[in-house]
This record gives C-alpha cells, structure tokens and sequence, in this order.
C-alpha cells in the first residue's frame, strides 16, 4: 500500500514552492562563498539561521493538498498519507540541509569550519522545520482547509522572531557561540524538535469524535 | 419517515447533531436510507453539506450515531471499512491539476486499498469509461473544462464500485447539457446502490429521486417521495393579476399573472402544484411534523 502511494505521493506535492523556500536559502548560503566575505563565526550562524528558516519557510507547504477534500475519505489513515509526504519532503531537506553546510564549508577556513557547530545548527534547524510541521498538522487537524502553506509559512517566519525578540534572556534560543548559554539552549532547541515532533503526531489521527463544539471552527477535520 | 415497501435500510442514523459557529447546522437528524437515489433539498445554510460529510464520514458528529452498509464509524476499523464502501462527492472537489484523469483516479484506487497494479488500471478505466471520460483520460486535469472535471470527480467516487454514493450538489455549475448527462449517470450510478443526492435544483430531484428529503435549519422537514412532496401543495397554489400579501411565497409568471404558494383566499383560482411549490411550503413549516408526509 505504501509502496503504491509514493509515487503518486512525490507527484502531488508542491515541489516549486519548497524549491522556492531551498533556492532563496542556498542563494544566502552562497553569499558569503560567492563574495569572498570572512564572516565572524556568530554572524556565520546567524546566516545559517536565516538559511535554516529559508528551508523551514518552504517546508510549510508540505501537507498542501487541493485534493484533501476529494481524497480525503478513504480507509487509508491520515498518518499514513502524511507520514508519506513528510518522509519524501525531510529526506529532500535534509540533502539541501547537507548542501548548505558544504558550500558554506567551501567558503570558510579550516579553522574556522571546525569552531562552527554544524551539530547544533542542524539541531535548530531541524526544530525549524519540526515547527513548520507541526503548525500545518494542527490547521489540517482543525481546519477544513486544502492549502495550510501560506498561514503556516508566515507564522514560520513570525514565530521565530518573535521568540528572539520577546523570551527571557535565560531562555534565549539564538545564542551566539561561545556564549556560555549555548548548551542550554540547545538543550532547549533539542525540547523545541521534540515536542514539534510530537505535536504533529498528535494531530495525525482523524478524530472520531468531536470535542468543544460551537467555538467557530471545525474541530476535528478530517481528510 | 417514509421508504419504498419491502427495501431494507442500507444507511440508518439516529439524532445526528453537530454545531458549528454556535448555531445547529445539523439537530436532531434520524434518517434511513435505502437502495435508489435520494435526494436532499434545502436552501444554502440548511445543513445538506454539514449532513452529508457525516454520513461520508469525514466530520463525525457531536451527538448521534449513524450505520453506513452495517459499519460504525465512531470506531477506527469501522470508519475504514465504511469509508472502503462509499464515494463522495464533495461540494468542490479538488484535484491536483498536474495529474492527468486516468493519474487522478488510478491515485484514488490506491487510496481505495486496490494494490494490484493490473487490477486497479482495469478499475481505473471502468469509471472513467462509465462517466465519458475514457477519450481524455491522457489529459491532464487543469485542461479539462469544469464538467469533465466534475466527471472526474463522479469517477472518483465510484472506485471500487461503493454501495453507498453521497453527492453534494454535482450538477453545480454545469451548462442544461451537461447537467442532463450527469443526470444520467447518477440515475445509472442509483442501480443497486444507495444514493444520496444533495441539490438546490427541485428539477434534479424530479427526474431522479424515488425519495425526498427536505432539510432546513439543520433539521429534516420532509421525508417522502417526490409526489408526496408536491402534494404538500395540493390546493395551496393559486394564480392572481396582483401579488398576494398573504402567500407564503409568491412570484410573478411569464404570463404576467402572479403564482401563490400559501393558504389561499376564498374564491382563488387553484392551480396544479409542481414539486417547487411542495418544497417553499415545507421549508415554510414550523414543526417538522407540520409537513411530513
């Protein structure tokens, strides 16, 4: 059954609005590389946030589906169909995610390569897209509409920022290397991927019952 | 509730209900379906889509509870086997425009648990045949005019031959002709199976429908057949030269005489009623019991 959905699966997603998201990411990335810039390692990490976000912004269009209404009744499960998508759409991201590091690698000295740490970006960027994740599960959970992307895409954007702008310094989630809160925070992107994660899986399932009722909009979509 | 003699419910629900933005957009619905095509009429906001995405099982419901084909859907294995024999037609269907029809459905079929590559492309090109698509089954559906793309969407439904159909409004937008053809189809589509139609077209229901139920405010106000409901009308329609404070509904003809649907006056000019004119007068009613045949 899985087998016969990939295909099909690969060519119902919106690959030119990831390519969108991907492309204006590596272009960043590319900068730096391109114009011989000698980037300090916390503004480095700042490109690779911005990157990172690029790629996360793309993202939030992969459980767009124009066909949700038409398909959506069928004795496959949701979490399968959107474990599908997410399995194609990660496995593509993460080679970009790969892409990005090794043409910011090509632009920077050895030296300063082995103080960036590829680990923890990585690990921001992966809540990134966990974020993107989550958000479009939970309007296709509790929404009725065929294409989550553009809300989620900005909320992608928007969160983040505002996350930088408005948490306590001790819970500071872009903290420059060598700041003494860089583990921590860390620890914190770490809780942010994992409760993403688990977040999306919650809102997987089709609800076979209703909840609330009447607060003006439908809980427990379905499809 | 009326049903033709001798035919066995295939859809039974029990006070169905489901409230959406604070108002009841289905209360209190108890409906049996039986083979053949039934339609549902109403005005816009009467429930008919909130009803029908219930029964197709993709809103379940706050309260009440409902069989499609014997399967209960408030249960996992129940919902996925009620969901592997019916077909839906959603009010606007969408599609991903870069397949082509015969892609479309083949899809559908996959999602419909026919793995076999041989069987499925067989399966695929049965509906698409039996909606008058196998011509442009190569086209890809962004090409396709909006009722060949309304035919996709039928072709859709009816993968892996359901038992029990459920159409919101199919004949929206489409031009007389090729409304007469899609007439056609659900007609064909109503043998051996349970149809449930919704429309706004009392035409539809005419031609089609060995049942009828009229829905308003969330609420069922008819259930019988389609003569059953025009003679709801029997002796309430009158012509007139002026409009008539005191009709429920009235209009003027293209005579330029004045039809009236209500309780006419003394000494009025009756005329034959038309299922329309069944239809204003059990939207009109109060109680559900007022017009129930």
């Amino acid at each position: 059954m899985a087998a016969a959905l990939v295909r099909p699966t690969l060519r119902s997603l919106p690959w030119r609005l990831f390519a969108s998201g991907w492309g204006v990411g590596l272009v960043m990335a590319a900068v730096p590389v391109l114009f011989s810039m000698e980037l300090s390692a916390p503004v480095l990490v700042n490109v690779v946030r911005a990157v990172a976000l690029c790629g996360a912004v793309g993202m939030a269009f992969v459980l767009d589906d124009p066909a949700r209404h038409t398909t959506g009744v069928s004795p496959v499960p949701r979490p399968l169909r959107q474990a599908l998508r997410v399995a194609v759409v990660w496995a593509v991201g993460a080679a970009w995610w790969a892409a990005v590091l090794a043409v910011i690698r090509v632009g920077v000295e050895p030296a300063r390569w082995s103080a960036l740490p590829s680990g923890a970006v990585t690990v921001e960027a992966g809540a990134l897209f966990g974020l993107a994740l989550a958000l479009a599960g939970a309007v296709v959970r509790f929404s009725e509409t065929r294409l989550p992307g553009p809300a989620v895409a900005g909320a992608v954007l928007a969160l983040p920022i505002a996350a930088g702008a408005l948490l306590p310094p001790r819970f500071a989630l872009f903290v420059p290397p060598g700041d003494p809160r860089w583990a921590n925070s860390h620890l914190l992107w770490a809780g942010v991927l994992i409760t993403m994660f688990a977040t999306w899986m919650a809102c997987g399932p089709e609800p076979r019952r209703r909840f609330g009722g009447g607060l003006g909009f439908r809980r427990g979509a379905v499809g | 509730m009326t049903r033709p003699p001798g035919s066995r419910p295939t859809v039974s629900a029990a006070g169905l209900a489901l409230r959406y933005r604070g108002t009841r957009a289905v209360d209190d619905v108890t409906l049996r379906l039986t083979e053949g095509v039934t339609g549902l009429l109403g005005p816009n906001g009467a429930g008919k889509t909130t009803l029908l995405r219930i029964l197709a099982t993709a809103t379940p419901p706050d309260n009440g509870a409902f069989t499609v084909l014997g399967h209960d859907p408030s249960t996992v294995r129940g919902r996925q086997d009620a969901r592997g024999a019916l077909g839906y037609l959603p009010q606007n269907p969408g599609f991903h425009p870069d397949f082509t029809a015969f892609e479309f459905i083949d899809y559908v079929a996959i999602l419909k648990e026919l793995t076999d590559r041989r069987t499925r492309h067989a399966e695929a090109r049965r509906v698409l045949d039996a909606v008058g698509l196998a011509d442009v089954r190569g086209k890809r559906i962004r090409k396709l005019s909006g009722g060949m793309r309304q035919r996709v969407a039928l072709a859709a439904a009816l993968v892996g031959d359901p038992k029990f159909l459920v159409l919101d409004e199919p004949t929206v937008g489409l031009d007389p002709e090729q409304r007469m053809r899609f007439r056609e189809l659900i007609a064909e589509a109503g043998e051996g199976r349970t149809v449930l139609l919704s429309t706004h077209q009392t035409e539809d229901v005419a031609m089609l429908c060995h049942r009828v139920v009229v829905m308003d405010k969330g609420r069922v106000r008819f259930d019988g057949t389609a003569a059953e409901l025009t003679a709801v009308a029997d002796g309430r329609v009158w012509s007139s030269a002026e409009r008539q404070p005191g009709a429920r509904a009235g209009w003027r003809t293209g005579t330029g005489e004045f039809r009236n649907v209500g309780d006419p006056p003394a000494g009025a000019r009756l005329v034959d009623p038309t299922l329309e004119d069944g239809y204003l007068l059990a939207l009109g009613g109060d109680t559900p019991a007022e017009v129930a045949a």
